[in-house]
């Protein structure tokens, strides 16, 4: 009993002692300059001076830093990263599992760029917060949604001119595959976006809700896969025979092999879906497709590309 | 001072345990995916104790350190501490109040009704948008999380519910058999954790992320968590030593405990409550763990023997010890593993802390099962 006492009031001293625990004192900065931005979670993040460190904590926002010509301001990453190639020796703070904390902390970065769609419950903002980092949370729910990224990226690291310049390209080339797309002659066919299959389970795939599903309105498909949540889902062999897609775009990883294509060619009972039977099968790369990052518009065009090819 | 023999024994066994749980402390503090030097780590847990004034170092990563060690290392090891602590009091109380050596949070369906709590009151902190506020106070800072709240009151609730349909279903005829109780528990786990799954994939939270933390994991706790898992601890623990005497005399059996004068129906929802509360107290911060409650009591027997004002104090220096090293352990095996084998593992992943108490802890339950086995043939 008395050990035990001893014990628990060793604790509560520890919990008090926290209570002195000194702040970190702040960094000067030779650019007094207010920095300002409003985030996709309706947070405003300030910044004195340019962030000049910056933690990136999904691929998508290691691109956009990239993009702006700020790769050498990234000192953390996550482990999924693998574009630009330069990307991927940046030290590694987070992966499927969370992140680690005490990494980001150790690395001192003046920003952590995180996704919110990787931290539905938030613990992952808790904890970042919690130790006093400054973070910007992206939440793209559209791909215009992408462009206010790079533009609040840009203001938040100095390359705000920069990002108006790659924002305008972005603009400019999705209108263009939009204008494209409404020449388009005839019925739209039917796209059905087929992120894994290797033949043991159903197939997941995109619906109307994920990003893929808007490439494909936006190139000039039909996505028939009705789904309001937001993340891919699985579907059954019998639905696609029923939906008797046009098109199927298979997802292809650049980390590992991915058997979606050759396992829908290979599955009997499908042969007699249009896309199958006509080899519209068409293999692009995932990152292009699902990832928030500004090469969504190449993915965009590529889809594009194979609706023409189906239109002849 | 004269001891006898057994006094020599008890205070050598709990000495070496004060010390264990201070060694364990002391690494719980110094090991992490950042290197920091031994005497770095003591200059900042000193500097960060009130009226040390800063005896940092001007080393440009000390601010960073003080945060590494203060904020993130002390809160996780004292939360691992305190869970590992309440898993085996918990454990220790239960065996002796089921008279079952197999009884334990995790195989009975205490930490099955935390889980599912736990996920329930998650899913209405986020439905009624209860977040946690810090406020100023007194010049230190209070937080003020009615989400968290909820959640340990369910997971509280649940487990409580739990444990007792399994006693209630088991008990036969004024009595409760061994097996059928242990089969009620699994049963009830089993249908609980179905329930937990239904509900994460119901609401469509991110499932990988809610998945891996109820599998558990001590690493980003906070202080204000940890004082949540304080206060539960210390009744629960204040209220098994206090019952301990009875629940000695309970468990020579129900009638002799009768004819004694005790209570033995109020005594036992009392102590399935504190155990209960010990047990489940840190689930919705940690997750599940489980196997801590079985064989840490376990082995403190061999030590202390039957007596719980024994039983007790020690099953809580050795638990508390021992998660602070399962920790540990499961921080830096994929780093070891990548070291030795050349396998390039993800050297920067680590493994829940339910997985590796569960490797320890399901071997040592085999362990104990063929042991049985090879008593009950002989």
């Amino acid at each position: 009993m008395k050990t035990t006492k001893l014990v628990t009031l060793g604790i509560m001293a520890l919990i008090i002692l926290t209570a002195g625990l000194l702040l970190a004192g702040c960094t000067e900065s030779k650019d007094p300059t207010t920095y300002s931005v409003q985030d996709d979670a309706g947070d405003f993040i300030e910044l004195t001076g340019h962030a000049q460190t910056v933690v990136c904590l999904a691929p998508s926002l290691t691109e956009i830093m990239f993009q702006l010509g700020m790769g050498d301001k990234v000192v953390g990453v996550d482990s999924a990263t693998n574009y630009p190639a330069e990307a991927t020796s940046i030290e590694k703070v987070s992966d499927y599992t969370g992140v680690d904390t005490e990494k980001i902390v150790a690395l001192a970065p003046d920003l952590v760029l995180m996704d919110k769609t990787l931290d539905i419950s938030g613990d992952t903002y808790k904890a970042l917060t919690n130790v006093d980092l400054v973070v910007y949370r992206a939440f793209p729910q559209t791909v215009q949604d992408i462009t206010k990224n790079i533009q609040d990226i840009g203001v938040l690291v100095g390359a705000k001119d920069k990002a108006e310049e790659l924002v305008d390209d972005f603009n400019t080339r999705v209108s263009t595959v939009g204008t494209d797309a409404s020449g388009d002659t005839g019925d739209k066919p039917v796209v059905l976006y087929v992120i894994y299959y290797d033949g043991t389970s159903d197939p997941w795939v995109g619906t109307t809700s994920t990003f893929a599903g808007s490439l494909i309105s936006t190139a000039g498909g039909e996505c028939k896969v009705e789904d309001t949540t937001g993340f891919s889902i699985q579907i059954s062999l019998e639905t696609i025979i029923s939906m008797d897609p046009d098109i199927i775009i298979c997802s292809r990883s650049t980390d590992w092999p991915t058997p979606s294509k050759s396992s829908l060619e290979s599955d009997s009972t499908l042969s007699e879906v249009a896309a199958i039977k006509n080899n519209m099968v068409i293999e692009i790369n995932g990152d292009l497709i699902d990832r928030t990052g500004p090469r969504m518009v190449e993915g965009l065009e590529e889809i594009r590309t194979v609706i023409e090819d189906y239109h002849g | 001072m004269n001891l006898d023999a057994k006094q020599t024994r008890l205070v050598i066994v709990f000495g070496v345990l004060l010390g264990l749980l201070g060694i364990s402390m002391v690494m719980g503090m110094s090991f992490g995916s950042t290197h920091i030097p031994l005497h770095e780590v003591a200059r900042t847990f000193v500097s960060g104790l009130p009226g040390m004034g800063s005896l940092l170092s001007d080393r440009a990563e000390a601010n960073s350190w003080d945060t590494i060690i203060w904020d993130l290392r002390a809160p996780a090891m004292v939360m691992a501490l305190l869970v590992g602590l309440g898993l085996a009091v918990s454990g220790s109380s239960m065996q002796s109040l089921f008279r079952n050596p197999l009884a334990d949070p995790f195989i009975i369906g205490i930490s099955a009704g935390g889980g599912f709590g736990a996920v329930v009151g998650l899913l209405l902190t986020n439905w009624l948008d209860l977040t946690a506020t810090t406020y100023s106070f007194l010049g230190g800072q209070v937080t003020i999380a009615p989400g968290d709240y909820l959640m340990v009151s369910l997971a509280f609730l649940f487990s409580m519910g739990a444990v007792m349909a399994a006693y209630w279903i088991a008990r036969t005829g004024g009595r409760t058999p061994v097996t059928l109780l242990l089969l009620a528990g699994v049963a009830i786990s089993a249908l609980l954790t179905a329930l937990t799954q239904f509900l994460v994939y119901l609401r469509l939270e991110n499932p990988t992320q809610f998945v891996v933390s109820l599998m558990g994991s001590v690493s980003n706790s906070q202080w204000y968590e940890v004082g949540i898992v304080l206060v539960g601890t210390i009744i629960a623990t204040a209220v098994l030593l206090v019952f301990a005497r009875r629940l000695n005399v309970m468990s020579l059996g129900e009638t002799e405990a009768r004819s004694l004068g005790i209570d033995v129906e109020r005594s036992k929802l009392i102590i399935l409550g504190a155990a209960a509360l010990a047990a489940a107290i840190g689930i919705p911060f940690v997750g599940i763990i489980g196997f801590v409650g079985l064989f840490i009591p376990h082995i403190m027997r061999r030590f202390v023997g039957p007596n719980l004002r024994l039983l007790v104090p020690a099953s809580a220096l050795a638990g508390a010890s021992f998660l602070i090293i399962a920790d540990i352990i499961s921080r830096g095996i994929f780093q070891v593993l990548s070291e030795v084998t050349d396998l390039g593992l993800f050297e920067d992943t680590q493994v829940p802390i339910g997985v590796t108490t569960s490797l320890i802890g399901g071997g040592f339950f085999i362990y104990l099962l063929i042991l049985g086995r090879r008593r009950g043939n002989g």
